[in-house]
């Protein structure tokens, strides 16, 4: 199953989109456009979905509604809108709008939240219940067990969405940066080393194994890569480098360079879970040659288990990614900032891109001109 | 009304000549995105590609002639196959900076030197980069020289800065009705623009 549609109304940048979403998926734009405002609204359905989430804390993680909602359009309430599809048959929507109180403790409330499976209508709220006793507007039926049984499914899917922004300094601190920055557990890979330390140990093998013969590749010099505990039990990544003397030199997670930690963390990410998986620059820190091999990397990953083709979405600035005559431009949102809010469009809808792209220019040269800020060139004239 | 057009050119600083160029030609254009800017081979391996897109939109690219005998003979061999009524392909003898120092007197000043060192003809410089810089040695600006010459021993052909410092000149002094009168080939550039008439 993939997210084959996604509206949102007054999230973060966006004022009012509404764009369909293949299995591969490349959001492009300028700085500050809103690729992570993007992904961060299927976040926010995980939010809603997870143990220990909902409404009220999905909310207050994002700073509460007045921070959330479009600058452009602050009257509107925030929706969002999911259609999930397999294949090319819709089985799930699922719609959710919300607004902040406007009196007392000024919480989010629920305006609308909807869910059909099929084409059947099958929750639609407020209910009479929520009529009756309005404290329940404050939670997403999505975060009760006894509210969700028919959709269920749907629920699980949310929760399995994934996010990856992997910051190396975050791994190599252990997560001492990002308590004090208030970030959610597994984002930012404060706790990356825990999650690995969490799965069973043939699993863990066998994905360790794999990313060794990758990263030996990519980085020849690492001859060995496992997990181990410390005397305190705190789990590290160990590393056996070799050099001129006989034996090789041990390194942990600390001594690892950026890349080799992103490039780690990117590829247990891709083997790790089955649901969509939201990837935030995957080309940081890493090499050109390995940046271009990227999009090939993550087809074949999507294809690898249980002939379920995994979603990814990933945004990117990288010309070395996108410079890929496999990247089509159905696969590419360009998010283009505008007086009202910015602007989703498929890169393949443009005549003109489409045309440069089917005469063999690739996404690289064809939309990367497009996301260049307007006036870019007056960077030149900037007094220092 | 205004005529919405794509770019194409070899560089940044093709592109701010390119923008400028259409800015000053006197005629509505609306100019959008700049494709290429990905040096001169990059560019040629894509005119024939915009001369598709085309059909959606008109094009107006720039490209450098550099060793090139003559600019019809780039057109035919860039474009075989004929080119499309809503594409313009101009060509600056030999290079870009042949249109810069065309504007002499206001070049002269940027940089900091006599107008008599900036040449009369800059469409006869085999390499006009090359001139440019020697310009440049003689600035009595020195933040100038560091910009646009190369450091003693340094493989780059250019300063440090050259293509911001120049961009710069093209944004804020270069003036295509002055420069018009010493460069043919940026006349004819001009008069094609004005001359441009794409078909909706």
């Amino acid at each position: 199953m993939r997210i084959s549609h996604v509206e949102l109304n007054s999230w973060k940048n966006f004022r009012k989109v509404e764009v369909d979403l293949p299995d591969r998926v490349f959001l492009v734009g300028p700085n500050a456009s809103g690729k992570s405002n993007f992904l961060d609204a299927l976040r926010f359905l995980r939010d809603l979905a997870a143990p220990g989430g909902g409404l009220q804390r999905a909310v207050l993680e994002r700073g509460g509604v007045s921070k959330i909602r479009c600058l452009a359009a602050r009257q509107d309430p925030v929706g969002i809108k999911v259609h999930l599809a397999e294949g090319n048959r819709t089985e799930w929507r699922y719609e959710i709008k919300f607004r902040q109180q406007t009196r007392g403790n000024r919480l989010p409330v629920l305006i609308k939240e909807a869910v059909w499976h099929k084409n059947k209508l099958i929750l639609e709220r407020p209910n009479s219940d929520d009529l009756a006793d309005e404290p329940r507007l404050t939670q997403t039926a999505l975060e009760q067990i006894n509210l969700n049984v028919a959709f269920r499914e749907m629920t699980q899917f949310f929760e399995r969405i994934a996010y990856l922004h992997l910051v190396p300094q975050l791994i190599r601190s252990r997560g001492d940066l990002g308590g004090n920055l208030g970030v959610s557990s597994e984002v930012y890979g404060n706790n990356f080393l825990e999650r690995l330390a969490k799965t069973n140990d043939k699993t863990l093998n066998a994905r360790l194994r794999r990313i060794r013969e990758a990263l030996t590749i990519a980085v020849p010099q690492l001859k060995e890569l496992s997990l181990k505990r410390d005397e305190r039990g705190v789990p590290h990544l160990i590393g056996d480098y070799e050099h001129w003397r006989p034996r090789a030199a041990k390194q942990n997670e600390e001594q690892f360079s950026d890349g080799t930690l992103r490039l780690i963390g990117l590829l247990w990410s891709l083997q790790e879970g089955e649901g969509p998986l939201l990837l935030e620059e995957p080309e940081l820190s890493l090499h050109s040659s390995i940046v271009r091999r990227l999009p090939g990397l993550i087809h074949r990953i999507q294809r690898a288990r249980n002939r379920q083709v995994r979603q990814v979405l990933i945004s990117t600035h990288s010309v070395e990614l996108l410079n890929n005559p496999e990247i089509g431009g159905e696969e590419i949102l360009m998010l283009l900032p505008s007086q009202e809010g910015t602007q989703v469009k498929v890169a393949a809808t443009v005549p003109e891109i489409r045309q440069l792209m089917e005469a063999g220019m690739s996404a690289a040269e064809a939309v990367i001109p497009h996301t260049e800020p307007e006036d870019i060139h007056q960077l030149e004239l900037f007094k220092l | 009304m205004s005529i919405a057009i794509s770019l194409a050119a070899e560089g940044s600083l093709d592109e701010q000549v390119l923008r400028q160029l259409v800015a000053q030609s006197g005629r509505p254009f609306a100019p959008g995105v700049c494709y290429g800017k990905r040096g001169r081979d990059d560019l040629r391996l894509n005119v024939p590609r915009f001369n598709l897109a085309a059909r959606y939109k008109p094009f107006v690219i720039l490209a450098d002639l550099e060793a090139d005998p003559c600019a019809p003979g780039l057109l035919s061999a860039w474009l075989p196959t004929g080119k499309h009524p809503n594409l313009v392909l101009r060509v600056a003898v030999r290079m870009v900076e042949s249109w810069l120092l065309a504007d002499r007197a206001a070049f002269a000043s940027f940089i900091g030197v006599s107008k008599d060192l900036v040449p009369l003809q800059p469409d006869e410089l085999a390499n006009a980069k090359l001139q440019v810089v020697q310009i440049a040695r003689r600035s009595r600006n020195r933040n100038t020289k560091l910009d646009l010459v190369p450091a003693v021993g340094s493989t780059g052909q250019v300063g440090k800065n050259y293509g911001g410092r120049l961009a710069e000149f093209v944004q804020t002094h270069w003036q295509v009705e002055r420069a018009r009168r010493n460069s043919p080939s940026l006349e004819r550039a001009l008069a094609a623009l004005q001359s441009f008439r794409p078909a909706a």
